[in-house]
């Protein structure tokens, strides 16, 4: 049957004439360079280092606040801890209103108990 | 002692895909020469127009490497490309885009060429061409990829999700009509199948 026999297409055949379809190759080859050289640097540990850069210092950033907020907080309980402990230093080691306060015939016990000898 | 010198092995799809996506411009040249005669063939099938084909077959494979990544099975790259190629040709034929590589075509005109022969080549593909255009869009794809590529009717059934069956019935219609419309100056002598 001559349905059986193909159809001869080459008339159509995009790689014939072979100068036309290098022509050919090598427009696409100029239109996917940049897609290519892309590529290529994406695979390149400094392009990544350069791709992350952005979300890398916002990063950064937000951990030296954390850190700054959490230095101020641990540094205020440590001076309120200071405080605290100097002022019953100050109440232990001070003795001489205790001294006198015990020499005074006036002093009762109820005084010496709740600091009233001091008024 | 005698050695057959074998041709060198040409590495699979999956390999030139794996290749192209770091980058290498060799890998995918080879891709873009193994398969342009397919995917300019599936664009005729749609466009019925020589360079219109042309076009979309180039801005297809700028396509495809843009977005080569999506290509999920790299050893099927071929259908995932023509997937591409179709929908571009039929974006195309609907609303006649601008063509993003118009740049490209003075510098394909100017290509050397036997005068003679161009003019052969040129009135052949014409006659070609305005046949073609007469066949419904399935024949002219099936046509086309089974006598210009030299497709199986397997693989032309798996492209276009039909039947073996169907595919073998369009190409019987498509070269019916061709041979009524240029006659049998066009019909290879030898059969294929």
């Amino acid at each position: 049957m001559n349905e059986e026999r193909p159809v001869d297409l080459s008339a159509l055949d995009p790689t014939t004439p072979p100068e036309a379809f290098e022509a050919r190759l090598a427009a696409i080859r100029r239109s996917t360079r940049f897609a290519l050289l892309r590529r290529r640097e994406s695979g390149n540990a400094l392009f990544v280092v350069a791709r992350w850069r952005a979300p890398l210092l916002a990063a950064l950033f937000l951990v030296m606040i954390a850190s700054a907020v959490l230095i101020h907080a641990v540094q205020g309980e440590a001076g309120l801890e200071a405080d605290q402990s100097g002022e019953i230093a100050d109440a232990v080691t001070d003795f001489s209103t205790t001294d006198d306060a015990l020499l005074s015939p006036s002093t009762s016990t109820t005084d010496l108990l709740l600091g009233g000898y001091e008024q | 002692m005698l050695s057959v010198s074998s041709p060198a092995p040409t590495p699979p799809d999956a390999d030139l895909v794996a290749r192209a996506l770091r980058g290498d411009g060799g890998a995918y040249d080879a891709l873009v020469r193994r398969h342009y005669r397919a995917a300019f063939a599936t664009a005729l099938g749609v466009l019925a127009n020589r360079h219109d084909a042309e076009d979309v077959c180039q801005d297809a494979f700028v396509k495809a490497l843009e977005r080569l990544e999506d290509c999920r099975e790299p050893a099927r790259f071929m259908q995932w490309l023509l997937t591409i190629v179709r929908n571009r040709a039929l974006s195309y034929r609907s609303y006649r885009q601008v063509r993003e590589t118009s740049e490209l075509l003075p510098e394909i005109a100017e290509a050397p060429d036997s005068p003679s022969a161009d003019a052969i080549r040129a009135e052949l593909g014409a006659q070609l061409e305005k046949a073609l255009a007469t066949l419904s869009e399935t024949q002219r794809q099936v046509v086309l990829m089974h006598d210009l590529e030299g497709w199986t009717h397997k693989d032309i059934a798996e492209s276009l999700e039909m039947t073996e069956v169907r595919s073998r019935q369009h190409l019987f219609v498509a070269r019916k009509l061709l041979r009524k419309l240029l006659g049998e100056s066009l019909m290879k002598e030898h059969s294929r199948e």
